[in-house]
């Protein structure tokens, strides 16, 4: 059941001139949040942005005894939400939902876990990643972004004895081009009998990508989508996405409650 | 405290309705709010058939507001039935179903088989959604078309009857008549306000339908007006809504006529609002109900006036009150309450009408037994046996306090 919390902000750290992580104190959601879960933000109170927005829980925080103490959010400044997020200050108060959503579903050894990253859709991996250390499952994050500027938090993935494939569209660190391509190039040589489970959230064009990829290769990919979110709970149906439906046709699911983690291989993309 | 009023037939608990179209079909919410302490809830709108609605994106915010086309998006009467109705059941609801169609007779048929399902409190008839190409607003935006939906769906339902007016016409008092007049149990409004916005950017709409229905904070003055005009021209109850937000913005639809309201936007935001409203309105009538005397508190009566409630009266507090204390087959009772009939709609400010049977309270009877029709104005005897219409309107001009009712309202 999700908590809503009037929550502090403990730290705000600007990883560049448009990307932020947020601390924020909310031990009760903390607790209860599984990777790709997300939680809804209301950046200020009043009228002026009138609604909350859908965020990935991004790491959960914990004490010394594990005990969980707040979590964070991976913001990248794009309109007056994320605005007033990246310009936080310490101890401010933010409206904070969740946990909500269906969360990725987490595999076990010998099975491998490929996370596929673009830019701020690294959001629900360091949780996920976490989670995947704690099994002993062998993973490895596929992360894209603009410029290497934008690749963030590499050290923290390392840690994890996570194995990075990182590409950047102006080549100013790893592969030059989309993250899709190495993606490919690996599971080409990957043979069928090792499992492999597909974890991937970014933009649009390239969830589909990675989907595509997976479907190519037989391997089962799950997808975080985002969509522009009313509630987030399943009453004003706005972030419908479309799946096959068994009749041949197509169903509109609402991505807040039945996602954001889906199928994609079920998702129409050219719809 | 008391907070039920009653919508013709229908006894709600207290005054706050989910809104159709921001609830789901409840059962969403039924696990973070308890069903049973909403007035009630209205269902996502249903036609006999599932639809798939609008692509996304479906909505877009607005200064204060939520631009939305989602294109009713549900899954049929049948399965609502079926798979909805009967959890919704279980947690107590108030249910009142939302109905659509793309012709009259998909209207009349959805709304049969609602009468024949256990647990449906009334039908709210959708005559006024924006956002789909056929049917729906068509009838709302024609006297006739709205007189005679609501005519042939009267016909085969024993349920209280709502049709949920749209904003886009000019005179919307005209259309809550066309209601009243075919047998409506009461009218919700406003429904949504068409709108666009665009990205100036990319120059394309913001929402894949191109034009939405607005609502929010940023409509709420405009629907205060329109409950206000409808208040002023029928009788019915009133299910007043747009862009309430909290305690406050619900007691000014209150005060402006409606008898109830509903609230969707603001439920996005705050999921948890419905026990801060209850909790704001119960403040509202504790701080206003030592100005009110006694005889103010007392469950309403049914009569051929507005039903006005109990602690509806104090949330009054700036309404010029008329109380007629009356008796059934009293002659005078029936001409007195003509002339106060009259005389309240010329009277320029909001204005609420109570009458009061003494028959069904011995206090009363013993009071006012020889005194009936006994006027009352602001809880302040004002007239008995009869009174005149000009007679009236200079009560109500020169009542002491003269500041209150219309000059407030109007800022």
């Amino acid at each position: 059941m999700p908590i809503d919390v009037a929550a502090s902000v403990i730290a705000n750290r600007s990883l560049s001139s448009d990307y932020n992580v947020l601390a924020l104190a909310a031990p009760a959601i903390a607790a209860e949040a599984a990777p790709g879960q997300f939680v809804m933000v209301k950046a200020r109170t009043g009228f002026d942005p009138l609604l909350r927005r859908p965020f990935s829980v991004f790491e959960i925080l914990r004490d010394t005894r594990g005990t969980a103490t707040g979590l964070t959010l991976l913001s990248k400044r794009i309109g007056m939400s994320t605005s007033l997020l990246y310009d936080a200050r310490e101890g401010q108060r933010i409206d904070c939902l969740g946990p909500l959503g269906r969360p990725f579903t987490l595999v076990n050894p010998p099975a491998e876990a490929w996370m596929v990253a673009g830019g701020v859709g690294l959001a629900p991996f360091a949780s996920l990643a976490q989670a995947l250390h704690a099994r002993g499952v062998k993973s490895t994050l596929f992360y894209g972004a603009r410029r290497a500027a934008e690749l963030f938090y590499l050290d923290f993935f390392a840690t994890l004895d996570i194995e990075l494939v990182l590409t950047t569209e102006d080549g100013s660190k790893g592969e030059r081009g989309r993250i899709v391509a190495p993606l490919d190039r690996r599971l080409a040589s990957r043979p069928a009998s090792s499992p492999v489970m597909l974890y991937a959230c970014g933009p649009d064009g390239m969830l589909a990508a990675a989907a595509r990829t997976a479907m190519k290769y037989g391997r089962p990919c799950q997808v975080s989508v985002e969509r522009i979110m009313g509630c987030g709970l399943g009453g004003c149906y706005s972030c419908v996405v479309p799946m096959r439906h068994e009749d041949g046709g197509f169903h509109h699911v609402r991505s807040c409650i039945a996602g954001p983690v889906l199928a994609g291989d079920q998702i129409l993309w050219d719809r | 405290m008391d907070l039920s009023v009653r919508i013709g037939s229908l006894t709600l608990k207290n005054p706050l309705i989910a809104a159709s179209g921001c609830f789901g079909y409840g059962v969403e919410y039924a696990d973070i709010v308890d069903l049973s302490t909403l007035g009630a809830v209205v269902s996502k709108g249903l036609f006999l058939e599932a639809r798939e609605g609008h692509a996304a994106p479906r909505i877009v915010e607005t200064p204060a507001g939520l631009l939305n086309a989602i294109g009713l998006q549900g899954i049929g009467v049948r399965r609502f039935v079926d798979e909805k109705l009967p959890e919704l059941r279980a947690r107590g609801a108030v249910v009142i179903v939302n109905v659509c169609g793309t012709t009259l007779d998909e209207y009349v048929e959805v709304s049969r088989i609602l009468s024949g399902a256990e647990g449906v409190a009334a039908i709210e008839l959708n005559i006024s959604c924006p956002n789909i190409k056929e049917g729906g607003i068509q009838f709302g935006c024609s006297l006739n078309g709205t007189f005679d939906l609501v005519c042939a769906v009267r016909k085969v339902t024993a349920l209280p009857v709502f049709p949920k007016l749209t904003p886009n016409v000019t005179d919307v008092a005209s259309f809550a008549r066309a209601a009243e007049d075919a047998g409506a149990d009461a009218v919700s409004l406003v429904n949504t306000f068409l709108a666009m916005a665009i990205d100036v950017e990319t120059r394309r709409p913001k929402i894949s339908n191109v034009f939405g229905g607005l609502s929010g904070p940023a409509i709420r003055p405009i629907a205060v007006r329109m409950v206000h005009e409808c208040r002023q021209t029928v009788k019915i109850p009133i299910l007043g809504m747009g862009g309430i937000a909290d305690a406050r913005d619900a007691l000014e639809f209150m005060i402006a006529g409606a008898d109830a309201v509903q609230v969707g936007t603001a439920s996005f935001v705050d999921p948890f609002i419905w026990s801060k409203l209850t909790d704001g309105i119960r403040d509202y009538m504790r701080r206003h109900k030592k100005s009110e005397p006694k005889s103010e508190v007392r469950s309403p009566q049914t009569s051929d006036f507005p039903l006005q409630t109990s602690y509806f009266r104090f949330a009054c507090e700036l309404m010029i009150v008329l109380t007629i204390y009356s008796r059934p087959g009293c002659h005078l009772c029936d001409e007195m309450k003509a002339i106060v009939e009259r005389v309240a709609r010329s009277a320029p400010g909001p204005l609420a009408i109570e009458e009061i049977d003494i028959s069904t309270d011995r206090d009363l009877e013993v009071r006012y037994g020889a005194e009936i029709p006994v006027l009352f104005v602001d809880g302040r005897k004002a007239a008995k046996y009869r009174v005149g219409e000009e007679e009236l309107t200079r009560i109500l001009r020169d009542r002491p306090n003269g500041s209150r009712g219309s000059g407030r309202l109007g800022g």
